[in-house]
């Protein structure tokens, strides 16, 4: 039996199936090299350790593994199933969060002031601009090696306590500042965080720092102009010109910043090793007063050997738990710095301010 | 619209294939397959030697015949005593020149284990053939799987004939697990404390009417830190710099600048107490912590807050310097910088001759000579009431052990990692005779086997070797327990310590109560991680 062609029909199907190629050919051409990576290096690990979260893995044998259901999930949620893991995980937890709660305003709002006053351009504010971005050069090992000189305590020649010995602690890596207690949780705030913070503080501020000033450099001069002959003084043109045109900057530089200091590790690692270490969980992962989230998912799959070869799902969960809370807290970023459409707000201000006039 | 859908269908497709490829490369990652050992305990395995073939020919006297075998060897063997280990090696493979070839690669201190962790488990092909590692970890890695049992079938079928009831029975118990052995031992060693004998005896510190300057028990050991700290709160004890160049005369002690003893690491001493004092890290099926119970060991911690006082504490890298200024009456450290670094600087000559310049008076010459000595733990963290325990003068030291991996694929392969091992624990030097262990030892190890200790060889090295005088008698050390997860165990116990110890430095300080409410939350977490482990 034959098939009846039309024709028309299929020089249209063929027409369009070229057509299709033609139009994204090219887009997926350019496409696939990231499309490949980002399958290869996020999504497979983000499943594949979804996968090792719900199982008994074990470094050295994998494929050997078996489901166990939400075990991992629940040392992490349930505080009587092992009640020192839920301790230590959300701990750390907790010293990731409340840190990036006070750095990120900080990193943020010290480099725009910077930047701003550069952008001004005093006299020597190309060597000024050099010398902020100086310290993000510094390897951080380097730099942990710098702040450890600075606050070791004056039995070991450390420069602070040398030069200011009545200030702070004796040991500044060993002593504890206050306590304070969020529900059930007494925290307990070591001295330790205080050149963690600096060196955070320090070595960060030169890159946000770095985006804001090219920011600054796209502002039209024309607004700035305008805003001169409309009257208004520094402030205001910093408030009501600078910040709102460089918003995008602003909002890549909070973005990048909560994500990093979310995942704080370097700084502790050199300085402290996470530590002083508390004793009731000295065994757990990130059993320090300075641990992370991101050091308890390393204890568990890299630091530990035992348990590298025996936890790796725990460390697969609590990856995705901490990915889950990156992404949100990203995500709430991002809504609430969204752009929004203005309708016709503008033109009904300049309405207003007209018949004030 | 159906543009989108085309690209997202392509885009999915991409990612699929991609993820599969992926899941390929991971499978692919252990390529040792079943050979590699797993975490489900060494019982499970241990007399499976299905991963060697059979391929052992003898000669006409039944030895095991050798054409040109390689092994590769990681050793853990760092500065200083690579020098008298790379000798060794090298004589080793000049000997069975065409038969045997050790390979030796040194991984240093810190990361032998996690190196041998990670290429076991993801570099298969590249990993030793021979371990030869700190003797406590052969219980961890027997437990992983890594290594071959060295069961009584194994020895008669690779025709070794090593007489393990020469093994010292203290040092050789941590080479077996669960009663199977596992490697070969080579040595015992710990940390050694060096002591001022000069400022002890000059200012009438001394024992036995002030001719014997190292305590040997307990109280003798308190008794001499209460007596510096004493004089030195007083003004009054005498004290000088050894170092060489310096001037030596004597002079007053500062109140502030004084440290009667200076521990390097609280973690050996720890352990000492505990094993000298009746006590084990564990119980016998090695998943109850144990240590925290241990009166010794709580009296050794209580002590650091108690008996002590914060200005026995110091921080290390300045031991040294403070040691030869005098300003500390004893230390301790490593065996090896005993003898390399230290005894030629602090024995120096400018001591024994009368210099008024260097201040070096000829009472001085006559009676201080030799101010520095060294010794191990004799007794000092036995409490009286494990005094008549056999245990009681006996302290915590590891050691060498060689282990053959389940990298080796043949019979032939074994028997010459066993010839090696019996060649560098019982073996003697072709021109010399001298025991190839004995000559190891020179770099500040005690041998592991009774019949080297006994030999002359050994003991005329020893007439002149102050460190291995210092060591003592191999049988008085106590090696670790076997213990799957000794890592975790030993770090717990030594953490409890070193929280001590900052909890001393601190500006809040510690009390007794403190020191003792961390020991116990440091065991608590140490049993919730061991906990963990089994059940993962």
């Amino acid at each position: 039996m034959e098939k009846t062609v039309v024709v028309e029909e299929y020089a249209k199907k063929k027409c369009r199936r070229e057509g299709t190629l033609r139009k994204y050919g090219l887009a997926l051409a350019f496409l696939a090299p990231f499309i490949l990576a980002f399958g290869l290096f996020f999504l497979f690990p983000f499943f594949y350790g979804l996968y090792i979260s719900l199982t008994n893995f074990k470094y050295g044998s994998p494929g050997k593994e078996v489901l166990n259901g939400f075990k991992w999930y629940s040392y992490l949620f349930d505080p009587s199933a092992k009640p020192l893991i839920y301790e230590s995980f959300w701990r750390a937890f907790l010293h990731s969060f409340i840190f990036s709660l006070i750095m990120v305003p900080i990193a943020i709002l010290v480099p725009l002031f910077l930047a701003i006053l550069v952008h001004l351009k005093p006299p020597g504010y190309k060597i000024f601009r050099s010398l902020i971005y100086l310290p993000s050069i510094v390897p951080l090992t380097a730099a942990g090696t710098v702040f450890t000189m600075l606050f070791l305590p004056a039995q070991t020649h450390g420069l602070l306590a040398a030069l200011f010995p009545n200030l702070g602690p004796n040991e500044w890596f060993i002593d504890s500042w206050f306590t304070f207690n969020i529900g059930s949780f007494s925290v307990d705030v070591a001295y330790a965080w205080i050149p963690i913070f600096l060196m955070c503080f320090w070595g960060g501020w030169g890159g946000n720092f770095l985006i804001l000033s090219a920011g600054l450099e796209n502002v039209p001069k024309s607004l700035y102009e305008a805003a001169s002959i409309d009257g208004c003084n520094h402030w205001q043109k910093t408030l009501h010109v600078t910040i709102p045109n460089i918003k995008g900057q602003l909002v890549l530089c909070l973005f990048t910043t909560i994500i990093g200091y979310l995942g704080l590790y370097g700084q502790n690692y050199v300085l402290v090793q996470g530590g002083p270490t508390i004793a009731r969980l000295s065994s757990m992962p990130a059993s320090g007063k300075t641990s992370t989230i991101i050091y308890f998912i390393q204890d568990i799959v890299a630091n530990n050997p035992n348990f590298k070869s025996t936890l790796y799902g725990l460390g697969a969960a609590a990856s995705l738990v901490f990915a889950l809370l990156v992404g949100t807290v990203a995500g709430l970023q991002m809504w609430l710095t969204r752009d929004k459409k203005a309708g016709t707000r503008i033109s009904e201000d300049y309405q207003r301010w007209l018949s004030q006039k | 619209m159906k543009a989108k859908k085309n690209l997202l269908v392509l885009a999915g497709g991409i990612l699929l294939g991609g993820m599969a490829l992926s899941s390929l490369g991971g499978c692919s990652g252990n390529g040792s397959g079943s050979i590699a050992g797993s975490q489900s305990g060494a019982s499970a395995s241990s007399a499976d030697f299905s991963g060697l073939t059979d391929d052992l020919d003898f000669d006409d006297n039944g030895k095991p015949l050798f054409d040109n075998v390689e092994l590769s060897v990681w050793s853990i063997v760092g500065s200083p005593d690579d020098v008298i280990y790379k000798k060794l090696i090298d004589a080793f493979n000049n000997e069975y020149l065409g038969q045997i070839k050790l390979n030796v690669t040194y991984v240093g201190n810190y990361d032998y284990y996690n190196t041998l962790d990670t290429t076991w488990q993801n570099d298969f092909a590249s990993a030793p053939d021979v371990c030869f590692m700190h003797n406590e970890k052969t219980t961890e890695y027997a437990y992983k799987g890594y290594l071959y049992p060295l069961t009584e079938a194994f020895l008669a079928k690779t025709q070794c004939s090593l007489d393990f009831t020469q093994a010292f029975p203290n040092i050789d118990r941590v080479t077996k697990f669960n009663g199977v052995r596992y490697a070969v031992p080579v040595d015992g060693h710990g940390f050694l404390t060096q002591f001022r004998q000069d400022i002890i005896k000059k200012n009438g510190l001394g024992f036995d009417n002030n001719t014997r300057y190292i305590p040997e028990s307990y109280a003798e050991y308190l008794t001499l830190l209460q007596g510096l700290r004493a004089k030195a709160d007083a003004g009054t004890l005498s004290i000088r710099n050894i170092n060489k160049g310096q001037n030596h005369a004597w002079k007053y002690a500062t109140k502030a600048s004084f440290y009667p003893s200076f521990t390097q690491s609280t973690d050996p001493d720890g352990l000492s107490s505990l094993y000298a004092n009746g006590g084990a890290l564990c119980s016998e099926d090695h998943k109850i912590v144990t240590f925290q119970n241990n009166p010794g060991f709580k009296s050794y911690l209580t002590d650091q807050v108690n008996r002590w006082n914060s200005k026995l504490i110091g921080e290390s890298g300045t031991n040294t310097e403070l040691f030869g200024e005098g300003n500390i009456a004893m230390f301790s450290e490593g065996p090896w910088w005993v003898a390399q670094t230290y005894d030629p600087n602090w024995n120096n000559a400018e001591l024994t001759t009368a210099n008024a310049s260097l201040g070096v008076s000829q009472d001085d010459v006559d009676n201080y000579p030799k101010p520095y000595t060294a010794s191990h733990p004799k007794g000092w963290w036995t409490i009286p009431a494990n005094a008549s325990l056999g245990t009681a003068s006996q302290w915590y030291g590891n050691g060498h052990a060689i282990s053959l991996t389940k990298h080796l694929t043949s019979w032939t392969k074994a028997a010459a990692a066993l010839e090696f091992a019996k060649w560098y624990t019982q073996g003697k030097n072709a021109d010399t005779g001298i025991y190839n262990l004995a000559t190891w030892t020179t770099g500040g190890h005690l041998p592991a086997w009774q019949n080297v200790y006994q030999s002359t060889d050994y003991q005329n090295i020893r007439a002149k070797n102050m460190t291995l005088q210092a060591l003592g008698d191999p049988s008085d050390i106590i090696a670790m327990e076997d213990i799957p997860y000794e890592t975790t165990v030993f770090n717990g116990l030594a953490s409890s310590c070193s929280q001590v110890i900052s909890a001393l430095k601190s500006d809040s300080g510690c009390t007794e109560t403190a020191a003792l409410q961390i020991l116990s939350d440091t065991a608590a977490s140490t049993q919730a991680s061991i906990d963990l482990l089994y059940e993962g």
